[in-house]
């Protein structure tokens, strides 16, 4: 009983607890994959903010360098001199190496027939695969500044390239050997350059990255557009009204990533600069925000330049953490090998400070209602206290009114006896009288106190050996001038004959209540039948009143405590309540049962006790 | 009075007219062309080194001086914690101590990432700059590129061929963060030399990586030190500003043009560009009152008794901070050619052969190191102990005690190169040595 109600009340604490908890939870849930959506969204502008300023960079450096290269070729007079393009080497802090292809893609300088330095040496070495390949310089639209037409006719430009391209394919097969290009379909590489002059500032297509073998199959298909190439090569030249083409070629070379900007002057001859990748880093890092406005402006988190292995360059933002990156994105051309990452606390640990918006109220909600269960457990406790006192009081009521009580019963018999032989019939009603009510108000002691000491379960049955008819008759004795008084003929059929082994203090208990019950609630209702036998080791009583009986929708009732049958039967008829589920506890206490039988006149009622033999 | 005055001011300004080409002529470097062997043997190819040596003229007192951009990149990677970085901080604050309003200053730190802790200023105001210093704290890698890259930047805000633009670099760790390699970090201090600033690479402590540091310097002509304790910091940072601030000359580019199918084979110590007949390097700056010289070597054809030859013209342009304006300096290298050992070994010019025979004992010495990093350590002692005998014989017969003591010093690193448990550090003083002696730089 006493635990019923804590858990009754933990559970009145935990479980809007629980719901109000787990409804936060899920909608925390939502608000942090709306915020990570957001936040992925942003982080990705802002990675692309800092690809864009890099493209910045080579915007500015393709603006000088076009500058440089037409100066250059203004004092081309009408060939390059060495010693200008050396001297042009020696002052350009940005251009390492310098290379000029004539337009027949014979190499002008570093001259042929002349002796070279050291570095010129080595950056023959390193770009004649590259000069073996005059199809990579042409312009692709992923150049920072070449002003390309990207109408809905490139696909078919697309298709028209790879037309053209294929049968050279074979010839570019030792380009991989030598060196790496980057960010190049092979495809591009081998384009027969009588073609070039005609169409190649057309060719707006993206760079295709699928290796070139796999589209061979496309091939087939793409033989018609030739037309639509011509169309567009109109088109274009009309959108670029520079005709001098340049671009920028990203070139893999010892494990180096060499930049190379070319430019086409207007005698046809390619320029190429090959820039210092050292400064050229160095120069984008410059382009880079320093630790502080990189905290500034990034708060707990960090991103990283990562060169083509991987392995990070730069970086700037506070958050120093490892493990994978929130996102990354691959720069462009021509530093489509390298990419940035964002590095950031996982979006969980982000969101620390909400979960202590969900938690702190969750925790209050929770002490409030745990103080609140706490106050309404103390209160039931003080009722159960109180309700107990109530209980004792009564028990020890009870107990000092046996004594008396004994006492009045005792001297009331003795009275009786003394007074037997006279014949005033008025004396011996009186001294009836107060005998039936003394033992009336006996057996309500008794059962009080039955009553009190079963709830604490202090009644072990005590068996002992007696004969059951003979102690049945003994109470229906006592009983008879009460219930005859009433109208009611009890009838006893004995059935046992016999000693059992059983507590008969628990027989007359039962007994009596149902005794009493029958003199209370069917006066004047004629025979009272009472039956005994024994079944194996039962002891079983019938007891059947030929009274109202008691309604179905009460059977199952009537053996609560302190429940009383309807007002009809109640009406003016005292009573305390508990005899019937006394009796019934008694009986249960006693291994057997009392149960309310069916019956079609009045109630009865079955007792069975499990006697041992 | 009335009468004097006139007169008075007519003799000053004659005794200006007098005294301006003198001046002009002392504010002017000094180009010294001088041959090894000026009478070679006759009739038999040979090689022979021509000695180009520069000298910066005095500075007209501390007032005259050229101002300068001085760009301090420290190292702040954990290593540097405790004594190192608290050393490093004083020392950049003493060594602006001695900068003045002309000059302007940044500092940039470095660990993982970069920050300018002083963005480029000019110093007016020198607190606030060491407040700033002072709160430099140690910790994190070493993205040693991205500094200097920072550092660079920040010169580049009062780039000017009239001020003196120099990173100082400090750093006691492997770069690790960016490019890492001596040779990348050659090719970033090679495009900075063209825009006219070098790079001072200070190495601390046992760390570092001395190839990198010399390439880096050595590529933008900046100078080189290895400081092995702390508490020197303070010295260096000094000779460094005293270097800094004595710049007469920016930018000589040395153009050498052999003659009379006379071949160059290699300049000596310094990076140079060697194209056909000709040979160009160039020398970020000069000092005031210091001698800086190349040795280049070359391959002279047989000539006959009693011919002369011109072997070589040599043409240095240079921006000369006194009188801010291009300067053109020329010379020609002449040889004689004799039978007789007798005039030849007379005719020898001592200063002249006892750079080269210093040079070549230093490329003996570079080339020992080489030999040692591959693992050859027999072979890199007994080099060094060639070197020792060639300096030896050369020192008797010039009786240079220059010589002698270069001697004992490759006979003491014939013993180091062969030590095991030392040579990190025996390693960083050698490259430091060559370094120095390769450039001859003043500390």
């Amino acid at each position: 009983m006493k635990y019923r109600a804590v858990l009754l009340l933990i559970l009145l604490v935990l479980l809007p607890l629980l719901l109000t908890g787990w409804l936060g939870y899920r909608l925390q849930q939502n608000e942090q994959q709306l915020v990570g959506m957001q936040l992925q969204k942003l982080i990705e502008q802002q990675l692309e903010s800092v690809d864009q300023q890099l493209q910045t960079h080579f915007q500015q450096l393709e603006r000088l360098l076009r500058r440089q290269a037409s100066d250059l070729y203004q004092l081309a007079d009408p060939d390059y001199s060495a010693e200008q393009l050396r001297r042009f080497v020696k002052s350009s802090a940005q251009v390492q190496q310098l290379f000029v292809l004539g337009a027949d893609d014979q190499r002008h300088f570093p001259p042929r027939h002349q002796p070279l330095s050291l570095d010129e040496q080595r950056l023959v070495e390193r770009l004649q695969p590259l000069w073996q390949s005059p199809g990579l310089f042409r312009p692709t639209d992923g150049d920072p500044v070449a002003a390309l037409n990207q109408n809905e006719s490139a696909p078919a430009a697309a298709a028209e390239r790879q037309r053209l391209l294929a049968p050279a394919l074979s010839g570019s097969a030792d380009y991989f050997a030598s060196g790496q290009l980057v960010q190049r379909a092979p495809a591009e590489l081998s384009a027969p350059i009588n073609d070039y002059a005609a169409k190649a500032e057309s060719f707006t297509r993206r760079a295709p990255a699928a290796p070139a073998v796999s589209r061979s199959a496309e091939r087939a298909e793409s033989v018609e557009s030739e037309a639509a190439a011509a169309s567009i090569a109109a088109t274009a030249d009309i959108a670029v009204p520079e005709t001098t083409a340049s671009g920028w070629i990203a070139w893999y070379v010892d494990a180096r990533l060499l930049h190379v900007f070319w430019w086409r002057d207007p005698a046809g001859r390619t320029l190429g600069f090959v820039l210092n990748d050292a400064r050229l880093l160095s120069d984008l890092i410059n382009r880079l925000p320093d630790a502080a406005a990189g905290s500034e402006a990034l708060g707990d988190a960090q991103i990283r330049l990562l060169d083509s292995q991987g392995s990070p360059l730069y970086s700037w933002g506070q958050y120093q953490g490892k493990g994978p990156a929130l996102r990354s994105l691959g720069l462009s051309h021509p530093l489509g090998s390298w990419s940035l990452e964002y590095h950031a606390p996982a979006l969980q640990q982000a969101a620390a400070p909400l979960w202590l918006t969900l938690v702190a109220p969750l925790v209050l909600l929770g002490a409030g209602l745990a103080a609140l269960g706490y106050g309404l457990y103390r209160e039931q406790r003080r009722e159960l206290e109180l309700a107990a006192q109530r209980v004792n009081f009564v028990n020890q009521v009870s107990h000092e009114l046996k004594t008396p009580l004994t006492n009045v019963r005792l001297y009331a018999e003795m009275l009786e006896q003394r007074l037997e032989g006279e014949e005033d019939a008025a004396v011996s009603r009186y001294l009836g009288v107060i005998t039936n009510e003394s033992q009336r108000l006996s057996r309500l002691i008794e059962n009080v106190l039955s009553f009190a000491r079963l709830q604490r379960q202090q009644l072990p049955p005590a068996p002992e050996s007696a004969d059951p008819d003979e102690q049945i008759e003994r109470i229906l004795g006592t009983f008879a001038p009460l219930l005859r008084q009433r109208g009611i003929e009890p009838r006893f059929e004995p059935g046992i004959g016999q000693c059992m082994h059983y507590d008969p203090a628990t027989l007359e208990q039962i007994l009596n209540n149902l005794l009493s019950n029958c003199e209370k609630y069917a006066p004047d209702s004629g025979e009272l039948q009472l039956r005994s036998w024994r079944e194996g080791t039962s002891l079983c009583v019938r007891v059947q009143d030929a009274g109202p009986g008691i309604d179905a929708a009460d059977a199952a009732r009537v053996f609560e405590p302190f429940y009383r049958s309807s007002s009809r039967l109640t009406d003016g008829i005292t009573g305390t309540g508990i005899g019937l589920g006394l009796a019934r506890d008694l009986a249960r206490a006693h291994g057997g049962d009392l149960t309310l039988e069916a019956s079609e006149q009045g109630a009865r009622f079955l007792i069975r006790l499990e006697a041992e033999r | 009075m009335n009468i004097f005055n006139p007169l008075k001011r007519g003799i000053s300004a004659l005794w200006l007219l007098l005294c301006l080409p003198l001046l002009a002529q002392a504010q002017e470097v000094k180009l010294d062309l001088s041959l090894a062997t000026p009478v070679m043997t006759a009739n038999a190819a040979q090689k022979a080194y021509i000695k180009i040596s520069l000298d910066g003229f005095a500075l007209e007192g501390h007032a005259e001086r050229t101002p300068a951009n001085v760009a301090i990149v420290l190292d702040r990677s954990g290593s540097m914690g405790g004594d190192k970085i608290r050393h490093a901080r004083e020392a950049a604050i003493m060594a602006i101590g001695r900068l003045d309003a002309r000059d302007i200053v940044s500092v940039v730190a470095y660990d993982s990432q970069v920050e300018v802790v002083v963005p480029a200023t000019r110093l007016s105001d020198r607190e606030p700059v060491y407040r700033a210093v002072r709160q430099i704290r140690a910790g994190g890698n070493t993205a040693l590129f991205a500094g200097v890259s920072k550092g660079a930047q920040e010169l580049r805000k009062f780039l000017d061929l009239n001020r003196v633009n120099r990173v100082i670099l400090l750093s006691d760790g492997l770069a690790n963060v960016g490019p890492q390699s001596p040779s990348e970090l050659g090719r970033l201090g090679q495009s900075l030399a063209k825009e006219g600033i070098s790079v001072t690479t200070i190495g601390l402590g046992l760390g570092y990586n001395e190839d990198l540091m010399t390439q880096l310097a050595g590529m933008s002509d900046g100078n080189h030190a290895f400081v092995e304790n702390a508490a020197d910091l303070a010295r260096i940072f000094q000779y460094e500003f005293g270097d800094v601030m004595s710049v007469v000359a920016q930018d000589l580019i040395i153009e050498i043009r052999c003659l009379n199918g006379v071949r160059p084979l290699r300049l000596l110590g310094r990076e140079g560009e060697v194209v056909g007949d000709r040979v160009r390097t160039r020398l970020n700056q000069l000092y005031s009152e210091q001698e800086k010289y190349l040795v280049l070597e070359v391959e002279v054809p047989a000539q006959q008794a009693g011919r002369e030859l011109e072997l070589a013209s040599v043409q240095v342009d240079y921006a000369n901070l006194a009188t801010r304006q291009t300067d053109r300096l020329g010379g020609r290298i002449l040889a004689s050619f004799s039978a007789s050992e007798e005039e030849v070994q007379q005719a020898v010019d001592k200063p002249a052969l006892e750079s080269a025979v210093e040079q070549v004992a230093n490329e003996y010495s570079r080339e020992a190191v080489e030999r040692r990093d591959r693992g050859d350590v027999a072979g890199a002692r007994s080099l060094l102990e060639k070197s020792a005998e060639f300096l030896g014989s050369q020192a008797q017969a010039l009786s240079s005690p220059r010589l002698e003591a270069q001697k004992e010093e490759a006979l003491e690193d014939a013993d180091a190169i062969s030590s095991e448990d030392d040579w990190n550090r025996q390693r960083k003083e050698l490259r430091e040595k060559q370094y120095k002696r390769a450039t001859q730089q003043s500390y």
